[in-house]
């Protein structure tokens, strides 16, 4: 049964880190204020879960047909760092191109880092290969934008679900497979008869939780989501995001959230960054960037945001940046921004600002999804095979 | 699992998605109506197959390919004469008689006095096999090439694009002509193989570049995520959805190589004469022409009906697999 022991370690890390907290389910909670109580004891945890250290990567540019030669770089991530803490969102935000992807590619160690570290738990994985990186790569997961390019469209959706558990057979024994797949299936809101369909059979917002049942499968700790739900309809977008917050608080997932809509991304976060050519310009709470930015980018990219109520729209005021967004091969000496930035100085230019703090405003699990656990209908446990009937309420 | 069996009686989204909140629900009432309703669910391939079921194209030529096949493997059933025997008193003799029905000379006779009915029918084998065969080669020899050069890329590519830029300048005609007039005993698999020699690079490039858009699709990505090995993203994920355009290549180029051998044996640098080939027949019926067209009509209108059939296939093939067409 080390399978369910698995599973038990990730339904309480907190407890499992910090020996000291008492052992508060929070599932049981009775009321919600006790529920909020057991919450904010975890609150205070320990050492984050995954901490990025003045991650870096270049692409180099080459010229030359027969004997390459590197003529400059595009320094698509230039040292970027944050902290990951359990349980917690991370929303990452920025304009494309500044680099959002590419962090999460990093993340995943599908490129390798041109410097910098990526510590999951204590270990650097940016240098990792074979066995150490796979068992790695169990724990951290994927969600990708694209659900119509992210199924393979010629494998069934058992099969695409399955693989994971083919390539690391340890996590389920063979004759467990189907079912296990079928389990996930029904977590992520899908008819477990669905299992010998084929993606093209399937709509969007089906695909994307096919996509998310995948990532679910190994029973990762953190999972990234690259702009998840940017190729979907609005109403099914309410749908995954409301499927992805009863997940994390199901299976205590930590997310990386990648987006460019402010709003999504200001609902699910704990924590936001903002992005702008490859540098971190801020990091917060939600409250912090959204209420208080104090980083003129962000200022200027919330300033963008639509307002629905037309009246409150009047009184507002638009910082309309001047220019584009300059070449990553070639970024602007000083600060990153300062170039159209209405505030820049001389001083700008020769000075390179220091980056916010990886830390800023650790984790606090806010009272709305404080609440949401406590009042939350869906409690599953799918990997541990005699769980008892879910509740039916 | 209580909704597992919910659903097994009903069948639809609705049963599951009802304990994910009635939003949810609803949703997928409304999603899923148009998949869930029809019964069977059909792979990729299985829509391609439905799709060329209902074309009539794909059934003229399938019925003509399964009569050809069978021609070619076993020619005896088809005509009781033996396209070597030639008796000099039938020399180019046109009318049938009805006597000499099941020794079928209904074709009439060539300048030797042979049956031209069973010289078609003999023949089939040899075009055939050529075709088949060098098609085989090319795909599996181009294929791999191009495979490995597209998903590997960097200097692997580089050096097999630029021998198959080399091989592809070479011209196909004159160069299997140049191989061929090397042997001097000139057997099918010499034609085979002097035509594959120059024919495999076609695929490869076709190949290579589907692989190229292939493995840049986010489920290969999503492999490699989970830690999936090279093999199996090349074998489960790269290779089943960049095979579609090798097929249509590979059936459209199979009728070429079919129309290349008879040209060569025309030119007398293909099949030689103990050989029973179209392109040897036609080659024969040319001197003839102006008086006896008959003798040219029957090979080569057999060799243009098999190129057809191999085309005409290709092109339903192409059309059933390219979901933009439907």
């Amino acid at each position: 049964m080390a399978d369910a022991e698995k599973n038990e370690k990730a339904m309480e890390p907190a407890a499992d880190a910090t020996p000291n907290v008492t052992e508060v389910e929070t599932v049981e909670a009775a009321t919600e204020d006790e529920a909020v109580a057991a919450l904010e004891a975890k609150v205070d945890r320990g050492e984050p879960i995954l901490q990025v250290r003045n991650l870096v990567k270049h692409f180099p540019l080459t010229q030359g047909i027969l004997f390459k030669r590197q003529i400059g770089a595009v320094k698509a991530v230039d040292g970027i760092s944050f902290d990951l803490y359990q349980g917690e969102t991370l929303g990452i935000v920025g304009e494309s191109g500044c680099g959002k992807s590419t962090v999460a590619k990093l993340l995943m160690t599908l490129e390798t880092a041109t410097a910098g570290e990526v510590f999951y738990k204590g270990q650097d994985i940016t240098r990792l290969s074979g066995r150490a990186l796979r068992a790695v790569r169990r724990n951290i997961q994927m969600v990708f934008q694209d659900p119509y390019t992210s199924l393979n469209p010629r494998m069934t959706v058992g099969d695409i679900i399955g693989e994971p558990f083919e390539i690391h057979p340890e996590v389920a024994p063979k004759g467990d497979r189907r079912r296990k797949v079928q389990e996930l299936l029904d977590v992520v809101g899908l008819n477990p008869e669905y299992i010998n369909r084929y993606p093209h059979q399937f709509s969007g917002g089906q695909r994307q939780r096919i996509g998310i049942a995948r990532g679910l499968a190994l029973n990762p700790e953190i999972i990234i989501c690259d702009e998840p739900v940017s190729a979907l309809d609005v109403s099914v977008q309410a749908q995954v995001i409301n499927l992805m917050e009863g997940l994390q608080d199901e299976f205590n997932l930590s997310y990386i959230f990648i987006a460019h809509d402010l709003s999504i991304v200001r609902h699910i976060s704990d924590r936001v960054g903002v992005m702008y050519l490859g540098k971190m310009a801020e990091i917060g709470s939600d409250t912090e960037i959204y209420d208080h930015p104090t980083h003129p980018y962000t200022q200027a990219l919330l300033s963008a945001v639509p307002v629905p109520d037309p009246e409150s729209r009047e009184g507002r005021t638009r910082i309309i940046l001047t220019g584009d967004v300059p070449s990553p091969a070639n970024p602007p000496s000083g600060c990153r921004f300062r170039t159209r930035c209405w505030k820049a100085e001389d001083k700008c230019a020769k000075e390179v600002p220091s980056s916010p703090s990886p830390s800023a405003s650790p984790a606090r699990i806010r009272l709305r999804r404080m609440s949401r656990r406590a009042t939350s209908r869906r409690r599953r446990t799918w990997s541990t095979p005699d769980a008892p009937a879910r509740a039916a309420v | 699992m209580p909704d597992m069996t919910k659903s097994q009686s009903g069948g639809t989204a609705v049963d599951t998605a009802a304990d994910a909140g009635p939003l949810q629900a609803a949703a997928d009432a409304v999603l899923a109506p148009g998949d869930v309703s029809q019964g069977k669910p059909r792979s990729l391939w299985g829509d391609a197959w439905y799709e060329l079921r209902h074309r009539p194209l794909f059934w003229v030529s399938a019925v003509l390919l399964v009569l050809l096949l069978a021609i070619a493997a076993f020619p005896g059933l088809f005509t009781g004469a033996n396209p070597r025997d030639g008796d000099l008193t039938n020399h180019f003799l046109t009318k049938p008689e009805l006597t000499h029905f099941f020794r079928a000379d209904w074709f009439g006779y060539d300048g030797q006095g042979r049956s031209i009915y069973a010289r078609v029918i003999y023949g089939t084998r040899a075009s055939i096999m050529v075709g088949v065969g060098v098609t085989a080669v090319v795909t599996l020899v181009g294929g791999l090439l191009g495979m490995v050069a597209g998903y590997f890329g960097g200097w692997i590519d580089s050096i097999i694009s630029r021998i198959v830029d080399i091989f592809f300048g070479l011209p196909f005609l004159l160069g299997s002509m140049v191989v061929l007039n090397a042997f001097t005993e000139r057997k099918v698999y010499v034609v085979i193989a002097a035509l594959a020699f120059l024919g495999w690079t076609t695929i490869a490039r076709v190949m290579r570049s589907s692989v190229i858009t292939a493995k840049q699709a986010d489920y290969v990505t999503a492999a490699r995520a989970l830690g999936a090995g090279t093999g199996r993203i090349l074998f489960r994920h790269v290779l089943p959805n960049a095979l579609a355009p090798t097929i249509v290549v590979a059936t459209i180029a199979l009728g070429a190589y079919i129309s290349a051998e008879a040209t060569l044996s025309f030119l007398g640098l293909g099949l030689a004469d103990p050989t029973i080939s179209w392109g040897i027949d036609i080659s024969d019926a040319k001197d003839a022409i102006r008086d006896n067209p008959h003798v040219m009509l029957f090979p080569a209108g057999m060799l243009s009906l098999t190129v057809f059939a191999f085309i005409t296939l290709g092109d339903a093939v192409r059309d059933a697999l390219d979901p933009k067409l439907r």
